[in-house]
């Protein structure tokens, strides 16, 4: 027991101590952090007047990004199910790579959504007992249920997977754990859909393929993300990857580039060609409404990225060199952030319920908060991937074997 | 000579359609039932008796007839256009109905005339659309606007309107105020049963109670009844122009 | 167990668990505090509907001191209940409406609503005549010509349309707007976490939003108030029409009802056979509006001429 209290101070130090790289790239994101702190105090200080929310678009950026990532969160997913079920080592090696990206991920989305509350400190009314949830009537509750259950589910088996490995023992025992998250993933992200699927007052949101749009996009978005941050840890930390295990998942978004752009086609269908009034959104997307057309460059930008993204995808030669790849896991996450951040919340309030056209962008504060909660998350991953590697690289172990400590 | 003339017209009338209506039943007694040759072809209805609406056109189509008739005999006047001198001397309007009170404004204002009420009164009555539908002066007032002394003025007996009594000319202040749909409702009919049933104009006060049923005359200038325009309040400030300026 | 030891034990822990909140928000409170100290009476303050008689009263106190001291006049806060057997209706003549805006403002200055920051219940909306039927894009918010109305244009004022199926309070997640007895939608502004997303679901845009510290004067402010409509609002909550509920449960006609210079504007109880608005309902031909969406308004529009 002595020993797994030193062994856990040490996993703890070990965070402390690293390159120069490493603390110039903490010094960074607290840099950043420190930018998301001071503009989210103007932001507490004054109200929503500093962010461009008004009653016309009564959502803005910060969900626009929750939005997004709860599609990078339920990814996560994609590495779970060839690793633990298919047991597919290359992915199994690297499967905490993926849960720690849940992880942070989820961490933003609710930093996110407490951002963009214009009393947070009134949270508690959520919580049964003393609170007043409306569940289950509101899909709002039953997010913030998926989405800190799907924290807790994935922390419990990050945790619980790495302190079997520092024991050197087997974890089969947290397998239902690991099959449930599955299907939680998946939850989050339709429950996240349902969030906006569900109102009759935005046609642009009341369409059934929603959902699917939503998850597709979130399969390729969520492991382009992690195929470029495995490149980047394999470059800085010494973990091994297997090149399979990147081949692999970029195989994934290849199907999942194809099936999202498929969707994406089928609702410009629906809605070009029977030309009902609910085809404003849409139109105000890609051509402009009333002469209002400031996202239209980003959403044609966004069309491009995809769809160029998915021709690197498609052909094998271009998705295992690593420069193609890159670029088009570059494509792939900017596509499909802008498709999503921008192409998703905002369009929904363009026009308004009654018609009126407000041009929503983020405003400077805005922009700071969100950029510091993304610096956040870096930070949480980060650390958590510091944490683990003396675990992952076997040297530290209960009872080390004799061969990894040669 | 009018009313021989007019009597005359729907006698032919009566008749014409009396011989349509017999010619009509003589020819389907002719035909010798082909209901089939019917479905075959159902646009063909030209034996088929006359619908009322038919009817009803055939009597407008009659009575613009008659119209005409009574123009031709009529004198344009050329200072009031739409007015004709009868060969009685008498002025009548496009329907031949005769206007002698078409004058009142100006005869009333031989008497009451001061530059005041003549702007107040009858430029905004000359305005409105009572003065296009020949509601003159005594029509609401009462009296007698052939009157030369006062008091025969105010002997409201000579009109031939329908007003309730006492006349307006007695009214004055209050009383008037309480009285005026008595005098609107009259020709207003339906705009008279919409407002007690509470849907045309306002009531203020309590939903469950007491209420102030606003009479017409309280929105409605009697004079220009016509709801007059008003500025509006400003308009909402745009959501990409809000600002606090207290923060 | 028997029932008595159950709800003891059930407040104790709902003590606990507020207590145990306490922690975390206080740091959160510090964190957003802004402007003035935390008020922890405020803060642990239940929600509208649980609270006893005399919790209400003593909330009722304490925002009546704090109201009062900070206008400077008497405030009273009501908590007047809804009556028996009514069920409020609205109906709105557009063929009457000059589109002057008269209601806007009154609305504004009888429910304090934030000048600065602008906030209106009731948005005016303009239309051309002979153009596309109720084609709400093509109507205008923003007109503002030198008299109305205006040569070929009708008027369409739209405030909160009180749902009979609402999809607001169906999607707020903690309870903090709701449909009470009366049919009249309210928000507990002490309740309520500013998500916003009453807003997304209203197909009516009758939502605001109180994006900064409610800008009220002191000689404008109304202190004559009611907890769930007109009582001086906190930054960062969602505000909506309510009908006057101040006004209308002691028997009084809406703001917007008395100012209306051409009388378009009637209410009345619908569960009342000789309302102004039953007859309405049932003698002309009445629209609700975005019927397609099932949300039931109390709220009809008609055309009289």
């Amino acid at each position: 027991m002595r020993n797994k209290i030193r062994h856990f101070g040490i996993a703890l130090t070990s965070v402390t101590k690293g390159s120069k790289l490493y603390y110039g790239w903490l010094a960074f994101l607290a840099t950043v952090i420190l930018i998301g702190v001071v503009s989210y105090s103007f932001q507490a200080r004054h109200g929503f007047i500093v962010t461009h929310i008004r009653d016309q678009v009564s959502w803005g950026f910060y969900i626009s990004n929750f939005t997004f990532l709860v599609g990078v969160a339920a990814a996560a997913v994609l590495l779970v199910m060839p690793a633990y079920l298919y047991h597919f080592k290359p992915i199994k090696e690297i499967v905490f790579l993926g849960e720690m990206m849940a992880i942070a991920a989820i961490c933003m989305c609710i930093m996110f959504v407490t951002a963009d509350l214009g009393h947070p400190e009134r949270v508690w009314h959520m919580i049964p007992g003393p609170g007043r949830p409306n569940w289950p009537s509101s899909l709002l509750t039953w997010d913030v249920l998926v989405l800190n259950g799907y924290l807790i589910i994935n922390a419990t088996i990050f945790f619980y997977v790495l302190y079997k490995i520092y024991e050197g023992k087997d974890y089969k025992s947290i397998m239902p754990l690991i099959i449930l998250s599955i299907p939680w993933a998946v939850s989050i992200h339709t429950v996240t859909a349902f969030l906006y699927n569900g109102l009759v007052a935005r046609p642009y949101w009341n369409a059934s393929i929603l959902a699917p749009r939503f998850l597709a996009s979130a399969f390729c978005s969520g492991p382009a993300l992690m195929i470029l941050v495995f490149q980047a840890v394999r470059r800085v930390s010494g973990v091994t990857i297997d090149d399979k295990a990147i081949f692999k998942v970029a195989e994934l978004i290849a199907y999942t580039m194809a099936i999202n752009i498929f969707l994406l086609g089928c609702e410009v269908y629906k809605e070009f060609y029977s030309g009902s009034i609910h085809l404003a959104p849409l139109q105000y997307l890609y051509f402009g409404l009333h002469g209002h057309n400031n996202l239209v460059f980003l959403m044609w930008l966004s069309f491009i990225f995809n769809v160029s993204a998915l021709i690197i995808f498609v052909i094998p030669s271009l998705r295992e060199n690593f420069t193609t790849l890159s670029i088009g896991c570059a494509l792939v996450f900017l596509g499909v952030y802008i498709e999503k951040g921008v192409g998703l919340v905002i369009p929904g309030f363009i026009p308004d319920t009654l018609g009126e056209i407000y041009e929503y962008m983020p405003s400077m504060v805005e922009v700071g908060v969100a950029m510091g909660i993304w610096a956040t998350g870096a930070l949480i991953y980060t650390l958590l991937l510091k944490f683990t590697l003396p675990i992952y690289h076997g040297t530290l172990r209960l009872e080390p074997k004799p061969a990894s400590q040669s | 000579m009018r009313i021989f003339r007019l009597g005359l017209l729907s006698g032919l009338f009566l008749t014409a359609t009396f011989s349509f209506f017999a010619f009509s039943a003589l020819a389907t007694g002719e035909e010798t039932n082909p209901p089939q040759a019917e479905e075959e072809n159902p646009a063909k209805f030209e034996n088929e008796p006359a619908t009322f609406i038919e009817l009803q056109d055939a009597q407008e189509a009659a009575d613009e007839e008659a119209m005409d008739d009574v123009e031709e005999e009529l004198v344009p006047i050329p200072e009031k256009p739409g007015y004709y001198r009868n060969p009685a001397g008498e002025i009548v309007d496009d329907f031949g109905i005769i206007m002698r009170l078409y004058e009142s404004p100006n005869a009333c204002a031989r008497c009451h005339y001061s530059k005041e009420q003549y702007e107040k009164l009858v430029l905004r009555w000359d305005q409105s659309k009572h003065s296009k539908n020949k509601v003159t002066c005594i029509k609401c007032h009462g009296g007698n606007d052939k009157a030369s002394t006062i008091a025969e003025a105010k002997s409201a007996k000579t009109t031939d309107f329908r007003l309730t009594k006492p006349s307006l000319l007695t009214l004055h202040g209050e009383e008037l105020f309480a009285k005026a749909f008595d005098y609107c409702g009259q020709c207003h009919g339906t705009i008279y049963r919409d407002w007690k049933a509470g849907i045309h104009g306002k009531r203020t006060g309590s939903w469950n109670g007491d209420k102030e049923y606003w009479v017409c005359i309280k929105c409605h200038n009697p004079h220009n009844p016509k709801i007059r325009q008003i500025k509006p309040k400003p308009a909402p400030i745009r959501p990409a122009r809000l600002a606090s300026k207290g923060n | 167990m028997n029932g008595h030891d159950n709800g003891q034990k059930k407040v104790s822990r709902r003590g606990f668990l507020k207590a145990a909140a306490a922690a975390g928000a206080a740091t959160a409170a510090a964190g957003c505090g802004g402007n003035g100290e935390i008020d922890f009476a405020e803060f642990f303050q239940s929600h509208f509907k649980e609270m006893s008689k005399d919790e209400v009263r003593s909330v009722i106190k304490r925002l009546e001191d704090k109201y009062s001291s900070k206008y400077g006049k008497q405030f009273t806060v009501k908590a007047t209940e809804p009556m028996e057997n009514v069920l409020f209706g609205y109906a709105l003549d557009l063929s009457r409406c000059i589109g002057c805006r008269r209601c806007v403002y009154a609305c504004v200055r009888e429910n304090n609503q934030s000048r600065d920051p602008q906030i209106h219940w009731i948005t005016v909306l303009r239309f051309k005549k002979g153009e596309k039927w109720m084609d709400l894009e093509e109507s205008e918010k923003y007109y503002s010509p030198d008299k109305v109305p205006e040569e070929g244009y009708f008027y369409m004022p739209v405030q909160c349309q009180q749902c009979k199926n609402p999809p607001c309070t169906k999607v707020c997640p903690v309870q903090a707007t709701w449909t009470e007895p009366d049919g009249m939608i309210v928000v507990d502004y002490n309740w309520c976490i500013g998500c916003r997303y009453c807003m997304a679901a209203c197909p009516y845009g009758a939502r605001r939003f109180n994006l900064a510290e409610p800008g009220l004067p002191k000689d404008e402010a109304n202190p004559n108030t009611h907890y769930l409509g007109n009582r001086p609002r906190y930054r960062g909550v969602v505000e909506k029409c309510t009908f006057c509920v101040q006004r209308t449960r002691e028997g009084k006609y809406p703001a917007c009802v008395e100012i209306c210079p051409v009388g378009a504007r009637k209410f009345g109880n619908l569960l009342d056979k000789d309302s102004e608005v039953r007859y309405i309902i049932e003698h002309e031909r009445v629209f609700r509006l975005k019927e397609d969406m099932n949300t039931q308004p109390k709220f009809f529009y008609f055309f009289s001429i």
